[in-house]
């Protein structure tokens, strides 16, 4: 089966044997589901400049030797780092040594937003990652109050201020941060201001790996402007294309923004890429904690065992935690009625 | 060639056959249908965002098909409501349009199409009377521009052409002050369904320009328009950030530039670049098109194709009137004499 990246090269080749490429400087974006978002970017502030993108998200069959040959007849390139196994014969380091003119992208990733957000990778299936309603993002809590036994109620009830502050869930944000600013240090660029801005136009990541296009519009610029090229004066406003909110979209939970001053929601979009066809769906809490329970009823236990999960079983205090909020929850809702 | 909309119908025979419907006796979800252009998907979609537990479905009307009015209606009949924009001959089979739909069809809510040409008085569309006004397609699509097939049409060399997208040649046409008269067009076409869009037209106005192109309106344009349609209609819309859930359909398509001088008229920064149609982004990031690129295509496009083919109102009225045509040949060479003593 080919990956996208297989096809993307099958394209270039394609079109170089048919003398279709025309464009000056030619630029090459490498990356993941971000790369567009940043090719993108690159084309707008260049429009005159020829950009492909190549995405590795999947394993394929190209090897490393043909995606340097093809990297080599660009001017600029571009690449987020990327691990051995999606392409044959190595990774980011292996093409760095291939090919010393790539410029390092930094990899988007923010969890200030979405703290409850875990990844569910399979340890039976060499960490094939568990996809529930939206996809590969999980909620922490839902999965723990699953593995508790809990009912969908209780777990829906657990939702709220009381529990996230226990759990810490509003003090990520210096950390994430801190690991943002790292990350595009490491690249080589100083985001600091951009984030502030972001920051302060609301929630600016659809999920935490999954940011909005003005954000890769802010990197793209930073790195053409690191590589010294001349960009034209452009308001991203005007010309944005967002693929990724195609995708899924996880919320910010209302307690969440309201401490950053956002509004904030528990509405859960599930991906949609077929526009023509379908309007897509979206799940509310109940919906959301009902679709990833009927997702854990189909696996072992040992399969949905998260590091976070490890860690909040082996603490007593955390499961304590859950039963007191989830019953507390419900003393108040009966309370009241 | 099945059209979107054939396929939709088929889909929802298929559905209704295999039935979706609940029948473990819980409550069955609202069905909606929304009827309409390109503008439907921002309607649909966002119908859906406001209220997540309604079932949308989407019947496009954006190209001739196979459906007629008594297989529309038919599927139509099965929703429990059914929103629809105005719609021409030319795209059902029969050549029924909206009138007879809603004539046969009672209680559907009307939504307005709206088209908005203060951001893009230059856009024209050309349609061939040799061709059963079919669209002529352009460089960009069925957007074309007034100056450049003026400049064309009167001899123009491109650069001459280039040179009337500056202030005087804006103004000189009128361009600067069509503002008004779209504001106008947009709050008839809300109040002849039955919305007052005055407030929700100040609000778009404020920021950047609200239109991709005069008839591809920004998301927040179709998400204000469907909460009100909404309302009419007795459904709750929940408060949301919009901006945290905003798929744009149509941002996929062409991207016009507001031009300087008239983004300058309004304060906005404007541009010379067209974003050309990429819908899969899969295979590249698409292409941009300079405004030069632009004419120069129009040219050798329009180069292609008899005078008669080539018919505009507002053009031909320019080329019949010897003193604009004169006025505009003047306003072009002094911008091209300011240009080179600028460099």
């Amino acid at each position: 089966m080919l990956s996208e990246i297989d096809h993307q090269l099958l394209h270039v080749w394609g079109r170089r044997l048919l003398g279709r490429e025309k464009g000056a400087p030619r630029i090459a974006v490498v990356g993941n589901c971000q790369s567009f978002g940043i090719a993108y970017g690159m084309k707008l502030l260049v429009p005159q400049a020829h950009v492909d993108r190549f995405t590795i998200v999947r394993k394929g069959v190209t090897t490393l030797d043909m995606l340097g040959k093809t990297l080599s007849n660009y001017d600029h390139v571009f690449s987020l780092e990327f691990q051995p196994g999606f392409v044959r014969g190595g990774g980011w380091e292996e093409l760095k040594t291939l090919l010393p003119k790539v410029a390092p992208i930094p990899s988007i990733v923010f969890s200030g937003f979405h703290p409850d957000t875990i990844y569910v990778l399979d340890p039976t299936r060499s960490g094939f990652p568990i996809e529930g309603p939206t996809g590969p993002y999980h909620s922490a809590i839902a999965l723990f109050a699953y593995l508790r036994g809990m009912s969908v109620e209780q777990t829906v009830s657990l939702y709220g201020a009381p529990l996230f502050e226990a759990l810490g869930y509003f003090d990520v944000w210096e950390d994430s941060a801190r690991e943002f600013l790292e990350l595009a240090r490491a690249s080589g660029l100083d985001l600091s201001a951009e984030l502030i801005r972001w920051s302060r136009s609301g929630p600016f990541m659809y999920s935490m790996n999954h940011p909005k296009a003005f954000v890769l519009f802010d990197v793209a610029k930073a790195l053409l402007a690191k590589a010294g090229m001349k960009t034209d004066p452009v308001e991203f406003g005007d010309f944005a294309v967002d693929d990724i909110v195609r995708g899924v979209v996880f919320p910010v939970y209302p307690e969440i923004a309201e401490r950053y001053g956002h509004r904030g929601s528990y509405l859960f979009k599930r991906s949609n890429y077929r526009l023509a066809r379908f309007v897509g769906e979206f799940d509310d809490l109940r919906g959301f904690v009902e679709g990833s329970f009927a997702v854990y009823a189909k696996h072992e236990r040992a399969q949905l065992m998260t590091p976070r999960m490890v860690e909040w079983e082996g603490n007593p205090a955390v499961a304590k935690l859950f039963a007191f909020h989830a019953a507390d929850a419900i003393t108040k809702k009966y309370a009241r009625a | 060639m099945f059209s979107l909309l054939d396929r939709q119908i088929a889909r929802h025979w298929r559905e209704r056959t295999f039935s979706r419907s609940v029948s473990n006796g819980a409550k069955a979800a609202r069905k909606v249908a929304v009827v309409g252009n390109c503008q439907s998907f921002g309607y649909a979609f966002a119908l859906k965002l406001f209220d997540p537990a309604l079932v949308v479905d989407r019947y496009p009307l954006v190209a001739p098909g196979l459906t007629d009015l008594k297989t529309l209606r038919a599927a139509l009949a099965d929703y429990d409501l059914v929103f629809s924009q105005d719609f021409g001959p030319l795209i059902l089979r029969d050549n029924a349009t909206s009138e007879a739909l809603f004539a046969d069809l009672p209680g559907v809510i009307q939504l307005p199409t709206v088209n908005f040409y203060g951001f893009h008085p230059d856009t024209i569309h050309l349609l061939d009377p040799t061709k059963g006004n079919r669209y002529i397609l352009g460089p960009a699509g069925v957007y074309h521009s007034a100056f450049a097939l003026f400049g064309h049409l009167a001899g123009f060399s491109i650069d001459q052409t280039e040179a009337l997208f500056a202030h005087e040649a804006f103004d000189f046409v009128g361009y600067l002050d069509v503002w008004p008269s779209a504001v106008d067009e947009v709050l008839r076409v809300g109040q002849s369904v039955g919305m007052k869009l005055d407030g929700a037209i100040a609000r778009w106005a404020r920021g950047r320009a609200f239109m991709y192109t005069p008839t591809h309106p920004r998301p927040q344009v179709l998400f204000d328009v469907a909460r009100l349609a909404m309302d009419k209609a007795g459904l709750k819309a929940q408060p949301l950030d919009t901006d945290d859930y905003a798929v744009d359909d149509l941002s996929r398509d062409y991207i016009l530039p507001v031009y300087p001088p008239l983004a300058e008229h309004y304060g906005l920064r404007g541009s010379t670049v067209l974003k050309l149609a990429h819908y899969r982004f899969s295979k590249g990031v698409g292409e941009m098109m300079a405004l030069k690129d632009f004419i120069a295509r129009s040219f050798a496009h329009y180069g292609e194709r008899k005078r008669e083919q080539l018919v505009h109102e507002r053009v031909d009225q320019w080329l019949a009137d010897a003193e604009i045509k004169r006025t505009l040949a003047l306003l072009s060479a002094e911008e091209l004499k300011r240009r080179a003593l600028a460099r």
